[in-house]
């Protein structure tokens, strides 16, 4: 070894001292699993910063749903995925646990809703036709405003609606739900320009509110006149002019529809306010003949049968309509025992157009109207059918007579129906007929009859009669002598009559002396009357005269 | 084979082989008198060398795994697949030979290697004599599959610009895919930088 050394020495001897750098301590080559490192980092805090907040959400089924695939999307960009999904015993319900993406607690709040997004075939139409090859994800609706929740609710249906939908939202009030459904049009003048939200009972389960949209700009139109009304199915009506056949659109035809028209008004009304309260009509006919929506309710207690009324019979004011029938019910009275006929009856007082100023309360009006004769009285409305009609008019002659059975509904006192009346006084009529001793009476009438026959038929009568028979003849040959002794007497008298008068006649004629004679005596006598005037003229003036004579020391002249 | 100790080895003679053209020279010498390359008895610094790039590949290793190698979205539905998903996907869609191919290529190759870079290290420096001449197979093994690995990053490239196909079928890469090249790749530059006859320097030195 050594030997080798020392010739490799002496052979290399000439060669330049080799430079010999101390060796770095640290390689340059960690300068890689240091940038490995830095990348790993870069791309560990890249993923936890576009991580999001974690959420669950309790769904019925986890039908469509799948662990570590099902996308959370928020119009369509995917903000979070199912990570898993449990079971949660005690609630029968599935929990599915999410992760999402940074910056989507802005539309985690309590309002936000969540739904699975699937095929569904409606009669509406298709959608989430999309699901059918990618698969079932979910939707979220943030809500407008909120506190930030984590824990959701899903949706099983989706909203038809979703916030931030520009448009405005109203309830209608129906008195029973047609065949329309969750997302059936509200049709204007045959355009869908809006939706149905949804329906439910009303608080006191007597009619039906529905929750439905309009979207912008088409919620302009809806004003506080406008009217609604169903136009669901098939309308079919037969009447004199023939059959009539309305429908709407053929998707209304089939899943149903609400209408609404804004009557034209004189004053420019302002669109309605978002969740404006309206009626829903059942047919356009119906919002025709009564467009009023305020609504006042009566009560009203017959006495008589009520046979022949029924419900959505009108109510009538001086021959108009101001109302219907809403109910009829018979009641009997446990403490009393007594039957009775509580009619409700719901009046428009939008019918009436009110001019004055009102110096009292609706309640105080009413009764001194039922003071001045107000009352309901049932009439027959067609002789045929014998349908009747509430009719409300004044009857100052009668009383007021209440019942107050009732302290939900204000009372009207009722009186009789015509009817009722003449059946009263029909039946009161035969009630005294029969009351009447008609026996006794035909007894003693037989009984007269017989004495009278006896007395016809007796001896005396039968001599009477002769006894009569006698005088006529006497009478008669009376006459007859009369006849023959004073007509030739009577004639010579009136003969002599004649002929003074004749007399007299002559006496009397204008040419005749008498007449002359006793006109002359009468100037004469005017004249005298007249001298007598002028004389007593003179003595009032010239009461001297009397003593000194005309033209006296008294006299003027 | 017998033992090699009573060999005598060109080191022992103070030859040094070429890296480049393989050329037998006299270890004085710098550079290779036939092509020029630099000569060095050992692969300079290779343990330290090698240390590094394992570690980075192992730190790469793991967001390559983490996160999605890519994203098959046909017909609008589509999730990430990281490697191990994309593995488990292949077999419920009854493809075992191919998610075999997958498992095996992108999930036992790169950590079969990188355990057996990281054993033959520690062998090492620890002066192991044990089975020096299985642990010279092993590096050969590591050697020849390490390439195989790529064969993942290449259908991915291949897959992502081919599969362009709008809504029907896209494939998007992901994150892990660059992870995982640079896995590969900094496995194989630390199998290269490993010196196999360092294994035998020791069983020598004994």
């Amino acid at each position: 070894m050594s030997t080798d050394k020392s010739t490799k020495d002496t052979s290399f001897n000439n060669l330049p001292e080799p430079e010999i750098k101390p060796s770095r301590k640290i390689s340059t080559i960690w300068i890689i699993p240091i940038v490995a490192a830095l990348i790993g980092i870069w791309l560990v805090f890249l993923s936890m910063s576009e991580k999001g907040p974690e959420i669950t959400i309790i769904f019925e089924t986890a039908e469509g749903l799948e662990a570590g695939k099902t996308p959370i999307k928020y119009k369509d960009v995917i903000i979070g995925k199912i990570d898993n999904i449990s079971l949660n015993k005690e609630m029968g319900k599935v929990i599915a646990h999410a992760s999402t993406t940074n910056g989507t607690e802005d539309y985690l709040n309590e309002n936000t809703r969540i739904w699975v997004v699937r095929p569904r075939l409606g009669l509406k139409g298709v959608s989430g036709l999309g699901t059918l090859v990618s698969g079932s994800y979910l939707e979220i609706d943030p809500g407008t405003s909120g506190d930030f929740t984590d824990e959701f609710i899903g949706l099983e249906t989706p909203p038809t609606l979703k916030t931030n939908t520009p448009g405005k939202e109203f309830t209608l009030t129906a008195s029973k739900l047609g065949s329309f459904n969750q997302g059936s049009p509200i049709i204007y003048k045959g355009f869908e320009v809006g939706e149905i939200l949804g329906y439910a009972l009303s608080e006191d389960k007597q009619s039906v509110r529905v929750d439905i949209f309009v979207h912008a700009p088409h919620d302009k139109l809806v004003q506080e006149n406008s009217t609604f009304w169903n136009m669901s199915g098939l309308e079919v009506t037969a009447d004199a002019s023939g059959f009539k056949i309305n429908t709407g659109s053929l998707q209304s035809l089939l899943i149903g529809g609400i209408a609404f028209e804004t009557p034209i008004n004189l004053e420019e009304k302002e669109p309605a306010p978002n969740k404006f309260g309206f009626t829903l009509f059942n047919n356009k006919e119906d919002v025709l003949s009564a467009s009023y929506s305020s609504k006042r309710n009566f009560i009203l207690y017959f006495t008589g049968s009520i046979r022949g009324l029924s419900v959505g019979a009108p109510v009538e004011l001086k021959g108009i309509k101001i109302g219907t029938v809403k109910d009829i019910k018979l009641e009997f009275d446990a403490e009393t025992l007594i039957f009775r006929t509580p009619v409700l009856i719901e009046v428009e007082p939008g019918r009436l157009s009110e001019i004055g100023k009102r110096k009292q309360s609706p309640e105080e009006i009413f009764k001194t109207l039922f003071q001045k004769g107000l009352r309901a009285q049932l009439k027959t409305g067609s002789f045929l059918t014998g349908q009747l009609f509430v009719d409300i008019g004044f009857h100052p002659e009668t009383k007021p007579v209440y019942v107050k059975a009732n302290k939900q509904y204000q009372e009207i006192p009722t009186i009789p129906s015509s009817l009722d009346e003449l059946t009263t006084s029909v039946s009161q009529l035969i009630e005294k007929l029969q009351r009447l001793p008609l026996d006794t009476v035909s007894e003693k009438l037989v009984s007269s009859l017989d004495g009278l026959d006896h007395i016809i038929n007796s001896p005396e009568a039968m001599n009477m009669l002769k006894t009569l028979s006698n005088a006529a003849t006497g009478i008669d040959k009376l006459v007859a002598g009369m006849d023959k002794e004073l007509l030739p007497k009577a004639i010579s008298a009136l003969n002599e009559a004649e002929q003074a008068l004749a007399q007299t006649n002559k006496v009397l004629a204008e040419d005749s002396p008498l007449r002359y004679d006793l006109q002359t005596t009468l100037q004469e006598l005017s004249a005298a009357a007249r001298s007598i005037r002028l004389l007593a003229d003179y003595l009032e003036r010239n009461p001297s005269a009397l003593l000194y004579g005309k033209g006296g020391p008294g006299g003027q002249n | 084979m017998s033992e090699n100790t009573h060999h005598t080895s060109a080191a022992k003679q103070d030859l040094s082989s070429c890296h480049s053209c393989g050329r037998l020279q006299h270890m004085e010498v710098q550079k290779c008198g036939r092509c020029g390359g630099a000569i060095h008895l050992r692969r300079a610094n290779s343990i330290e060398r090698t240390w590094a790039l394992l570690l980075a590949s192992v730190i790469l290793y793991i967001p390559a795994n983490f996160f999605p190698v890519m994203t098959v979205i046909s017909f609008g539905q589509g999730a990430p697949d990281t490697i191990m998903s994309g593995v488990i996907h292949l077999g419920e869609a009854g493809m075992w030979p191919l998610a075999g191919l997958v498992f095996f290529a992108s999930i036992m190759v790169p950590v079969l290697k990188m355990i057996g870079i990281g054993f033959l290290l520690i062998s090492i420096q620890l002066k192991l004599t044990w089975r020096a001449k299985d642990r010279t197979k092993l590096y050969r093994i590591i050697e020849m599959l390490g390439r195989w690995s790529m064969v993942d990053i290449f259908m991915i490239s291949i897959l992502v610009s081919l599969v362009k196909l709008g809504a029907i079928a896209t494939i998007e890469p992901g994150a892990g895919a660059t992870a995982f090249a640079g896995v590969v790749i900094l496995t194989m530059l630390a199998s290269m930088s490993f010196d196999p006859r360092l294994i035998w320097d020791v069983t020598e030195e004994k």
